[in-house]
C-alpha cells in the first residue's frame, strides 16, 4: 500500500515533472522557492488538476492515469484538503462546515453533525460551533480548517502552508497539535512547508522542488546534513558551494581555495559549511592564510547574532555577534576577509551539477529512494 | 454629522450638493404623479370594468415571466462568469440588447421569429398548432425576454465576486458540481439572486411596448396594466395616473424592502 | 429611509422609462411605414410637394408669420399638401406640423405648447377640445374618415365583407374601444349586427392595425379607409360598401391661445374652402 506520484503536467508557462512516494502513517514535506511546483503538486493529488502524463495511483486505485484515460475526480477521491487560505464556508457555521463533507458522502444531518462533533471536541474548538468563520482567530480557523478536513475519513491528508498565516505563539501551539494528529493519522499527509521549524517537527521525509522538477528526497536529518540545492540549504540555515577537489585542496568559484577536511577522491563536490563555520575578518587586518577577500553583501539581525551575508564568487552565510560586529566597522559593500574552518565543513564526493555550470539550477531528477550521498 | 469620519469617507466638495439635486429630479416627478392622482374617489375607479382584469394579467404575468427568466437566466449568468466559454464578450453583448432596444422593436423581433409567419412560430403552428401572439402566453415571452437580461447581469456580477476556490474546497469534501451548486454557489449569491428576482419583477411589470407589439392587447387575456394605463390616456388622463400608481407602489414597496440587496447590480 | 427611498425611486423611474417611455417614440421606432399613434412627434419642417391646380387660396393682405397646425399622425399627407399650397398663397406664412396622438396634443395644449390650428379624426375628440376651451369659433367640419377592411398582401383568408369580423377562426384586429377608431368599430358592428369577436384591440389605433396585418400576424382588421396606404405592397383594403360603413368627423379648428389668429382663422377657411376640400378628398377622406 502506497501513494505513487509520478507524472508531469504542462500548464501555460509552467511544467511539473515529480516522483515520489509515501508509505501509510508517513508525512512528507514538500519545500522549494516560490514557483517551484508545490502548490500544483498539491492539486494533482487533491484532483484539483490533471496530470498530462505519467500516474497517482494510492492503495493500488488509479486515481489520474491519462495514458489510459483514467481520472478521478476530486469529489470521489478520499482526499482532505486544508488550504492556505483555508477556504471556510462563510455561509456556514463551524459545526456545519465540518458537517459539510460527511454529508456530501452520504451521512445523514445527524450523522454528520455527531462526527463534526466529535472532531470539533478533538480540536479543541467545540465551544464555536454555531459561529460562523468570519469571527474566529487565526488559530481558530486553522483548526476548524483541519477538522474539517479530517471529518470525513480521507486516506490522503493534504496541507497547504497550514502555519503561515499565524502568529509566533499561535504557531508554536498549531504546530505542537498538528504534530500530535499526524502521529495519529494513518493515512498518507502530504504538507507544503517553507518553514525549516515546521519541516524538522512535522515531517518523516522531505521532498525538494526546484523548478517543476524534484531535486532531492531526503529526511529531514539528511537534509539539514547535505541539502542538495541553493534553496534547502537555505532552508535548513546552511551553506551549500560546489566544487572541485584536488588533493587536500578544493577548488570553489572565482579561483577561492579551501582546505579538504579529510581525504578523499579528486573531483567534482558539495561542500556544506555551516555559518558558524566562515569568520570574517576586517580588511585592514592582515589576512589570514585561507582567507579570500569579499564584499560585504548584507546584514541582518537575528536574536543577538547577525547574520552577515557575503558576496562575491562564493556567496557564504555567516553568524557574527554583536560585540564582534562592532570591532568590524563593517557596512555594506565594504570588503572584508572571509575565511572557512575546515574542521566544521561537510564534503560530499556526489555533486548535484555539472561542475562548469555552477550556477545553473538543478535540473536532475532523483530516484525516488530516500537519502541523499 | 456630529460624529468624526471614519477614514476615507469624507465627501468630496459640492458631492451632498449635486447629490440632493439628482435625488431631487428623480423624485420630484415622482412625486408630482402621486399628488396628480384622483386618491378622492380612487376605491370607485379601481372597481371600473377592466382594472381587475389588467391586474390580474399584470400580477400573472409579470411573476411567470421573472421565473421564466430566473430558470434561463441563473444557468447562463454561472456559464458566462466561468470565463471559459468561447465567444463569451458576443453573448454578453447579446444580453444586454433587450436593454438597449426600444422595447417595441424588441417586440418586433419577437415576432419575426414566434409570430404567426415567424421562422419558429410558424412550425409551432404547423406541428403543434401552438401560436404565441394575442395568448396570455405570448405575454409571458415578451416580458421574460426584456426581463432576462436584470437576471443575467445581476447574476454573473454575483457569481464573479465568489471565490472560486470554495467550490473547489466543496470538491474535495465531496460535493459534485451540482452539489457545489447547491450548498455553496446558490446560497452565497442569494443577495444578488434576490437583487435581480426584484428587479427583474419590477421590469416585468412595467413592460409595454414588446407586449402590445407581441402579443396584442384584450381585457383579460392580454391586456396588462401598462397597457390599460396607456389606453385609460385617451380618455381619462386622472384614470391614467391612478393606474400607474398601481405599478408604482408595488415596484417601490419591493425595491425598498430589498435595502442595499440589491446592489448585486454592479 | 430618505436615501433608501430615493434611490428606489430612481430604479423604478429607469424601469418605468425603458419599459413605457418608448411608448410615445415607438411609432417613428417601428419598422412598418405607416405612423403609428405615436405622440409628441416632432414639427415636420417644409416638403415641398407640388401645388394641385386649383384655384388659390383666400389671400388677406399680408399674413405674416408662423402657424403650427396640430393634427393625428395618419393626415399628414394631406396637410403636407395643404401647408404647402397655403404657403405658396401666403408667402410671409411658415406652416408647422406638430403631428401626433391627439389626446396627447391636448394635453400639450392645455400645457401651453403653442398651437394654433387643430385638426381632429372625429366628434369625440373635437368636442373634448371644446369642453378644455382649446379652441375658438365654430369647428368646420371638412371631411369624413371611413372604415376599410385591411388584409395581408394576397388575402390568405379570402376575406370579403364585414361578416368576417366576427369570424372565430380568423385572427381579427381592432383599434382598443377607447380610441376614434373603436368606437367607430363599435358603430359598425351594432349597424351591421355582429358580434366582434376580435383577438386583439390594438392601442396603436388604425396604424398599429394595419402593421399587425402587414406582417401576416392578423387575418382582418378594421381601419380607417385612409390608413391602409401606409402599409404598403404588404396589405391590401378591402372595401366596405356605403350601407354597411360608418365614418367619423373630421374637423378643424383656431386654437384658443393661438399667437397669431388672423392666420389661423385663414388657414382654417383655406380647408374648408372648395381648394381645401378638394385635397381632403384627394387624400382619401369622404366629403362631409
Amino acid at each position: 500500500m502506497t501513494l505513487h506520484f509520478d507524472g508531469t503536467i504542462d500548464r501555460r508557462r509552467f511544467t511539473l515533472e515529480a516522483c515520489f512516494t509515501c508509505e501509510p502513517g508517513e508525512t512528507i514535506a514538500l519545500v522549494g522557492p516560490n514557483g517551484s511546483g508545490k502548490t500544483t503538486a498539491l492539486q494533482l493529488m487533491a484532483g484539483l488538476l490533471r496530470m498530462t502524463a505519467g500516474r497517482l495511483s494510492i492503495d493500488g486505485e488509479e486515481l489520474d492515469a491519462p495514458d489510459r484515460g483514467t481520472w478521478v475526480p476530486p469529489e470521489r477521491r478520499k482526499v482532505g484538503v486544508v488550504f492556505q487560505d483555508l477556504l471556510l464556508f462563510p455561509h456556514l457555521s463551524i459545526r456545519d462546515n465540518v458537517a459539510y463533507g460527511p454529508r456530501r458522502r452520504g451521512s445523514s444531518a445527524a450523522g454528520a453533525g455527531a462526527v463534526a462533533d466529535t472532531w470539533l471536541e478533538r480540536l479543541g474548538v467545540a465551544a464555536l460551533a454555531r459561529e460562523k468563520p468570519r469571527s474566529l482567530s487565526g488559530g481558530q480557523a486553522q483548526r476548524v480548517a483541519l477538522a474539517r478536513a479530517l471529518a470525513t475519513d480521507p486516506r490522503l491528508l493534504l496541507l497547504d502552508e497550514p502555519l503561515s498565516a499565524l502568529d509566533a505563539a499561535t504557531r508554536l501551539e498549531i504546530r505542537c497539535e498538528l504534530h500530535r494528529h499526524l502521529l495519529d493519522f494513518d493515512g498518507y499527509a502530504v504538507l507544503v512547508a517553507h518553514d525549516v521549524v515546521d519541516v524538522l517537527v512535522l515531517a518523516d521525509r522531505v521532498v525538494v522542488l526546484d523548478d517543476g522538477c524534484v531535486a532531492q528526497i531526503a529526511s529531514p536529518d539528511e537534509l539539514e546534513r547535505h541539502p542538495r540545492t541553493r534553496y534547502a540549504a537555505a532552508l535548513v540555515g546552511t551553506n551549500l558551494l560546489q566544487g572541485r577537489r584536488h588533493g587536500t585542496r578544493i577548488e570553489l568559484a572565482g579561483g577561492v581555495e579551501i582546505a579538504a577536511p579529510g581525504p578523499g577522491a579528486d573531483g567534482p563536490v558539495d561542500v556544506v559549511v555551516p555559518p558558524r563555520a566562515v569568520t570574517i575578518m576586517a580588511a585592514e587586518l592582515p589576512p589570514e592564510p585561507g582567507s579570500w577577500q569579499a564584499p560585504l553583501a548584507g546584514m541582518e539581525a537575528a536574536g543577538d547574532e547577525v547574520r552577515v551575508r557575503v558576496g562575491g564568487p562564493v556567496p557564504l552565510v555567516a553568524r557574527v555577534t554583536l560585540d564582534g560586529l562592532h570591532e568590524l566597522h563593517l557596512s555594506p559593500g565594504a570588503p572584508v576577509h572571509v575565511r572557512v574552518d575546515p574542521a566544521t565543513i561537510t564534503v560530499f564526493g556526489e555533486p548535484t551539477q555539472p561542475v562548469d555550470a555552477l550556477s545553473a539550477p538543478v535540473r536532475r531528477r532523483v530516484p525516488a529512494s530516500p537519502g541523499g550521498t | 454629522m456630529t460624529r468624526a469620519a471614519s477614514p476615507g469617507t469624507r465627501a468630496p466638495r459640492g458631492f451632498v450638493a449635486v447629490g440632493v439635486l439628482a435625488a431631487a429630479f428623480l423624485a420630484l416627478p415622482v412625486l408630482g404623479l402621486i399628488l396628480r392622482a384622483p386618491w378622492g374617489d380612487a376605491f370607485e375607479r379601481l372597481g371600473r370594468d377592466g382594472v381587475a382584469d389588467a391586474v390580474r394579467t399584470s400580477a400573472v404575468c409579470a411573476t411567470a415571466s421573472t421565473f421564466v427568466a430566473l430558470v434561463l437566466g441563473v444557468p447562463l449568468a454561472w456559464l458566462l462568469a466561468q470565463g471559459r466559454i468561447p465567444g463569451r464578450s458576443l453573448i454578453r453583448a447579446i444580453v444586454l440588447v433587450p436593454l438597449l432596444l426600444p422595447p417595441l422593436v424588441s417586440g418586433i423581433g419577437l415576432l419575426s421569429v414566434l409570430g404567426r409567419r415567424g421562422m419558429v412560430g410558424r412550425l409551432l403552428d404547423r406541428w403543434f398548432g401552438v401560436t404565441l401572439p394575442f395568448t396570455t402566453a405570448g405575454v409571458v415571452v415578451a416580458v421574460s425576454f426584456v426581463a432576462l437580461p436584470f437576471v443575467v447581469i445581476t447574476m454573473e456580477s454575483g457569481f464573479r465576486s465568489l471565490d472560486r476556490r470554495l467550490g473547489a474546497a466543496a470538491a474535495t469534501l465531496g460535493a459534485d458540481p451540482g452539489s457545489v451548486v447547491r450548498t455553496v454557489t446558490l446560497p452565497l449569491v442569494a443577495p444578488s439572486l434576490a437583487a435581480g428576482t426584484a428587479l427583474a419583477w419590477a421590469r416585468s411589470l412595467g413592460e409595454f411596448g414588446a407586449t402590445i407589439t407581441f402579443a396584442g392587447n384584450l381585457p383579460g387575456r392580454t391586456q396588462t396594466l401598462p397597457l390599460a394605463t396607456f389606453l385609460a390616456l385617451e380618455t381619462d388622463l386622472d384614470q391614467a395616473v391612478l393606474l400607474s400608481m398601481l405599478l408604482l407602489i408595488p415596484t417601490i414597496v419591493v425595491l425598498v424592502l430589498l435595502r442595499d440587496r440589491w446592489q448585486g447590480l454592479s | 429611509m430618505l436615501r433608501r427611498m430615493v434611490v428606489a425611486l430612481s430604479v423604478v423611474l429607469l424601469g418605468a422609462a425603458a419599459g413605457c417611455g418608448d411608448d410615445e417614440d415607438g411609432g417613428a421606432a417601428a419598422p412598418s411605414t405607416s405612423p403609428s399613434l405615436s405622440s409628441s412627434v416632432a414639427p415636420t419642417t417644409a416638403v415641398p410637394t407640388t401645388v394641385p391646380a386649383t384655384t388659390g387660396p383666400p389671400t388677406t393682405a399680408a399674413l405674416s408669420g408662423m402657424l403650427t397646425v396640430m393634427a393625428p399622425g395618419p393626415f399628414k399627407a394631406l396637410l403636407e399638401k395643404a401647408k404647402a399650397a397655403f404657403e405658396a398663397a401666403n408667402p410671409g406664412v411658415t406652416v408647422q406640423l406638430n403631428l401626433g396622438h391627439v389626446p396627447t396634443l391636448l394635453t400639450q395644449l392645455e400645457g401651453g405648447v403653442p398651437g394654433d390650428v387643430l385638426v381632429t379624426p372625429d366628434a369625440g375628440t373635437m368636442g373634448q377640445a371644446k369642453s378644455k376651451g382649446l379652441v375658438s369659433g365654430e369647428a368646420i367640419v371638412i371631411g369624413g374618415s371611413q372604415m376599410a377592411l385591411v388584409v395581408p398582401a394576397g388575402n390568405p383568408a379570402a376575406v370579403k365583407d364585414v361578416t368576417a369580423l366576427a369570424d372565430e377562426a380568423l385572427r381579427v384586429a381592432v383599434c382598443a374601444d377607447e380610441l376614434p377608431c373603436g368606437k367607430l368599430a363599435t358603430e359598425l358592428a351594432r349597424k351591421n349586427g355582429l358580434a366582434l369577436q376580435p383577438d386583439s384591440l390594438e392601442p396603436g389605433g388604425s396604424p398599429g392595425v394595419v402593421t399587425k396585418a402587414s406582417t401576416g400576424e392578423i387575418d382582418v382588421g378594421l381601419v380607417f379607409a385612409t390608413d391602409v396606404a401606409a402599409g404598403g405592397a404588404k396589405v391590401e383594403k378591402v372595401a366596405i360598401p356605403e350601407a354597411a360603413n360608418v365614418s367619423s368627423v373630421v374637423s378643424t379648428a383656431t386654437v384658443e391661445a393661438s399667437g397669431n389668429p388672423s392666420a389661423a382663422a385663414a388657414l382654417v377657411a383655406f380647408l374648408a374652402s372648395p381648394a381645401g376640400l378638394e385635397l381632403v378628398t384627394g387624400s382619401g377622406f369622404v366629403s362631409p
